[in-house]
């Protein structure tokens, strides 16, 4: 191949920011499960012919795992909760990329990568604040059920209900709040424009396109919800707890192919949640151009 | 009654009972191998036997009723009169009666019931509103029409605080194989649903409702006790005749076949008859939804509260598959009706609970798609119990195992027939068996107790569940793994079939095993029942080393080893723990993927396997198969001189935490 013709066929920049976003993911979620598969192999599963007999039906084994190794395994519970903002931090940077590249499709991946590094601090101030929100959205929605639950005067049906849909109104809040600091993001990585400032951008742009901020946004949730039950049944039925190792690459093979889609949905989002931006700007004098 | 209904007192807990909560929310399983083939173990020859005996045993009634109950639905207040018509089936003369008054456990906090450490009942809940039953008249015509109640006992013997176990002197003896009637007048006011009974708003679950004669042991002797929070019941066999009336609109469940039916004056009135039973219980509610459908020959009533029409449907599916195996298994069900009572929400105390022809079930509304069977496991249990209860009457206060256990037992093995190793349930992709479920709650409690003890002796209710319920089924099962499915099948069967309406001890089960098990077997379930027997089996010592093969002895080179190739000797050490001598199997795995079983009879300390070999040993494996459910823990059995790095585990649990790590948002 010429020098050129690799010129030619350059891949683009969004798409290495979508397989970084699934790699980087996908080796967050092999850091983060590290301290609680040292706590099963301490628990004595490490002496098994094989870690198929703890995926067996019946769970026999699992259950006696649990049963032993309860005190361990609780260890290395607490100790998976420590990791877990250390995977957290990775996935901010291929977030950023992510969102860099939606904005600047045409820009070289080594353009891409320093403004990707010069927006990570105000991404982390977003997952922060997204954190915060989602934890308050939820607690209030939890809350509010436990009252419902507490004081209704319905029938047990009808109370039921009601608190859990006191509780799915917690997660569409913290949902929103998910939505709106994707568009705060995007809005902040052309200029690296302040917190508060993209905050307001972002609040501009759901007041002008609400709807198809929120239809793209539930739809890529949706998607993701049906990829992970479809990944889930797909498991189940390759059933890894019978011999052969095919079985298990397979396994492996379904998980990280929803993995990465996942990661596709999320650029997909990315690309939705910057075009509304854009047009936003576009048509607001004074505005961060993108 | 069900485990699952029932909450634990004891402060605390153990940590498999939050962490199989936790994931399961309640709880069963085995399958195949104990799973009852038609004909495999003669059944119709069983089943003759049984048939033949029961009608000259059932005419044996010795303590029957013919009441009429008046429920008070505004003031959950049951007026009651009638006869007890009580045969002296003892070889003594009976000089005094022993009546059960088990309403009055919830007439105050002072109750051997209420009194419990957590003030509360099986179930967790202690009464709002107390309730209780006062005997308002007592004679015989044989007597005169004399009061007897004026000379009976104030209280429970012993305890000045409780009324539930109440003597009445007699003014002559009845001698043996004579009648006494008695009339009676009572009135039960019930409490708010605590135990099994009592009202929840307009629910009313009428039980242990009515004065009831104890258990005439043939010696002459009453089996009588104070109404205990961890005991249930014992009875005589007899006919039941009540007559119940309730307010019109209320739709009535009660043990037996309804005969008669009428309204007037704005009241429903239903009588009921059952024999022979030794229990009686009923329930109106006007916000029941009715189903009816027959199952072979039984017809069967569902009652539920209108949103639980799924449960009512899990229930029937369950009860389809059940009542025939059952049937099968241990004689088949000898009543005309079979009526199931789901109770609505506030009052599921009153749910996971059997009586004769009677079973009340519970779950919640959302029960179908929390992945646990937790509709059907209640379901069997107490469908499980019309045999181990209430066919084989065995006294549940001495000797709860003897119901509870051999009824986990049935239901496990039942709901493995019918749902294989998904028994339990199925959770996050993974199959779980009741038979796991049963055998990690046994095992967390092995030392503290034995099986066999009265309910009364256990130091909790969550101790009483872990081995009366599931640590007896998790024996059973491990009998009939190890010495054979069939042939446990064959003596449970014998069991429940030779015992149907008699009060068997734990002897006749020792002697239904050792006809069909044999010694060994009747010797380690006398020792798990009665002697806390334990067993623990455990791999000591696995190493292997390469040796010359001229170095080996002719018969240990093994035929066709080219002359000079490497060869490999070693040893196996595993130890047996607790009394227990069960035999086992031990597994020998080479490098090279060779696999050397062995047998070890169980008995002695330990055992010693030498190994030799073209591969160096990698593994061994103590009972590969599982059939010791019992061992202590069951992880010490592996061994490797290579620690395997759990593939499959890390895979799982990286997805699970990537997918956590992103959530389901994009």
């Amino acid at each position: 191949m010429t020098k050129s013709g690799a010129r030619g066929h350059r891949v683009p920049p969004f798409f290495v920011a979508v397989l970084t976003a699934y790699f980087t993911r996908a080796a967050a979620g092999a850091v983060t499960a590290l301290p609680l598969v040292f706590g099963v192999a301490a628990s004595g599963a490490e002496r098994l012919e094989s870690d198929r007999a703890l995926f067996a039906p019946g769970a026999l084994l699992l259950v006696e795992l649990l049963r032993t190794g309860a005190p361990t395994l609780l260890a290395s519970a607490g100790s998976t909760l420590v990791v877990v903002p250390f995977g957290l931090a990775l996935t901010l940077p291929a977030t950023a990329l992510l969102f860099v590249t939606a904005n600047t499709p045409e820009a070289p991946l080594g353009q891409a990568l320093p403004r990707a590094l010069r927006v990570l601090p105000a991404f982390v101030a977003f997952g922060l604040l997204e954190l915060a929100l989602g934890v308050v959205a939820v607690v209030i929605g939890a809350l509010v059920a436990v009252v419902v639950l507490a004081l209704s005067p319905l029938g047990a049906l009808a109370e039921d209900l009601l608190a859990l849909s006191c509780l799915a109104a917690g997660l569409v809040l913290a949902a929103a709040a998910g939505m709106a600091l994707d568009l705060a993001r995007a809005a902040a990585v052309p200029s690296a424009m302040p917190l508060r400032r993209a905050l307001r951008s972002a609040s501009a742009t759901l007041r002008r396109a609400l709807a198809p901020a929120a239809g793209g946004y539930a739809l890529a949730t949706g998607a993701s919800a049906l990829l992970v039950a479809v990944g889930a049944r797909g498991a189940e039925l390759l059933e890894v707890e019978r011999d052969g190792a095919a079985r298990w690459v397979a396994v492996v093979a379904l998980h990280q192919g929803v993995l990465a889609l996942l990661a596709v949905i999320q650029g997909l989002w990315v690309l939705r949640a910057t075009a509304l931006v854009a047009a936003g700007a576009q048509t607001t004098p004074g505005s961060p151009r993108t | 009654m069900s485990p699952e209904a029932a909450s634990s007192p004891r402060a605390g807990g153990r940590r498999v009972r939050s962490l199989l909560e936790a994931v399961l929310g309640g709880l069963s399983l085995l399958g195949a191998v104990l799973a009852v083939l038609p004909g495999r173990d003669a059944p119709g020859e069983l089943e003759s036997v049984s048939e033949r005996e029961a009608p000259a045993r059932a005419a044996r009634h010795t303590t029957s009723y013919t009441l009429e109950a008046r429920l008070d639905a505004e003031l959950h207040r049951v007026t009651g009169r009638g006869r007890i018509a009580f045969v002296n089936t003892a070889r003594e003369p009976v000089s005094s009666l022993f009546v059960h008054l088990y309403l009055n456990a919830f007439e105050d906090a002072r109750t051997l019931f209420l009194r419990s450490p957590l003030r509360t009942s099986r179930s967790g809940r202690a009464p709002v509103r107390y309730g209780h039953i006062d005997v308002v008249r007592l004679t015989s015509p044989r007597f005169a029409g004399r009061d007897l109640w004026a000379s009976a006992a104030r209280h429970s013997p012993g305890d000045p605080e409780d009324r539930t176990d109440i003597e009445v002197p007699l003014p002559e003896p009845v001698a043996p194989g004579e009648r006494l009637d008695l009339d009676v007048e009572f009135v039960a006011e019930l409490p708010s649903i605590v135990e099994r009974t009592g009202f929840h708003d307009r629910f009313h679950f009428v039980a242990q409702w009515f004065p009831k004669l104890a258990r005439l042991e043939p010696d002459g002797t009453w089996a009588h006790f104070a109404f205990h929070p961890y005991a249930e019941f014992y009875a005589d066999f007899g006919r039941y005749d009540v007559t119940i009336d309730v307010p019109d609109g209320f739709v009535v469940g009660a043990t037996g076949a309804r005969v008669e039916a009428n309204r007037s004056g704005g009241r429903l009135r239903v009588r009921h008859v059952a024999e022979p039973v030794h229990d009686f219980a009923w329930t109106a509610w006007d916000g029941f939804e009715q189903h009816e459908t027959h199952i072979g020959k039984t017809r069967v009533t569902f009652l539920y509260p209108p949103a639980h029409r799924l449960n009512r449907d899990l229930s029937e599916r369950v009860l389809r598959f059940a009542l025939p195996h059952l049937s099968r298994r241990f004689g088949p069900y000898p009543y005309p009706t079979l009526t199931v009572v789901e109770p609505p929400p506030g009052a599921e105390p009153a749910g996971g609970m059997e009586y004769p022809t009677l079973i009340t079930t519970g779950a919640p509304w959302y029960a179908p798609f929390v992945g646990a069977r937790l509709v059907e496991a209640v379901t069997t249990h107490e469908l499980a119990h019309q045999w181990f209860y209430g066919l084989v009457a065995s006294n549940e206060a001495r000797f709860p195992f003897l119901d509870e256990g051999l009824t986990t037992f049935a239901e496990i093995t039942t709901l493995e027939g019918a749902y294989g190793s998904a028994s339990f349930g199925r959770l996050l992709g993974l199959e779980l068996s009741g038979h796991s479920v049963a055998r990690a709650v046994g095992a967390e409690f092995a030392a503290d107790q034995a099986i066999a003890a009265a309910a009364a002796e256990f130091e909790s209710f969550e101790a009483l569940g872990a081995l009366v319920y599931y640590r007896m089924a998790s024996l059973l099962t491990t009998l009939g793994r190890v010495f054979g499915p069939e042939r446990l099948e064959r003596a449970l069967g014998e069991y429940a079939r030779e015992n149907r309406f008699e009060h068997p001890r734990p002897e006749a089960l020792v002697d239904v095993i050792r006809a069909h098990l044999g010694e060994r077997a009747a010797i380690a379930l006398e020792r798990a029942l009665f002697e806390r027997g334990r067993v623990n089996y455990a791999v000591r010592d696995l190493s292997s080393r390469p040796v010359s093969s001229s170095a080996l002895p002719a018969s240990a080179r093994g035929q066709g080893a080219p002359a000079g190739s490497q060869r490999y000797e070693g040893r196996v050490t595993v130890v047996r723990q607790g009394s227990l001598e069960l035999p086992v199997d031990v597994l020998l795995l080479a490098e090279d993927g060779t696999r050397h079983r062995v047998a070890w009879d169980g008995t002695g300390h330990s055992r010693s396997f030498p190994y030799v070999g073209s591969a160096p040993l990698t593994h061994a494996i103590i009972d590969p198969t599982h059939r010791v459910l019992i061992d202590d823990d069951l992880l010490d059995n592996y061994a490797t001189v290579s620690p395997n790095r759990l593939p499959r585990v890390h895979e799982r649990l990286a997805y699970w935490a990537a997918l956590m790590l992103g959530g389901l948002a994009p």
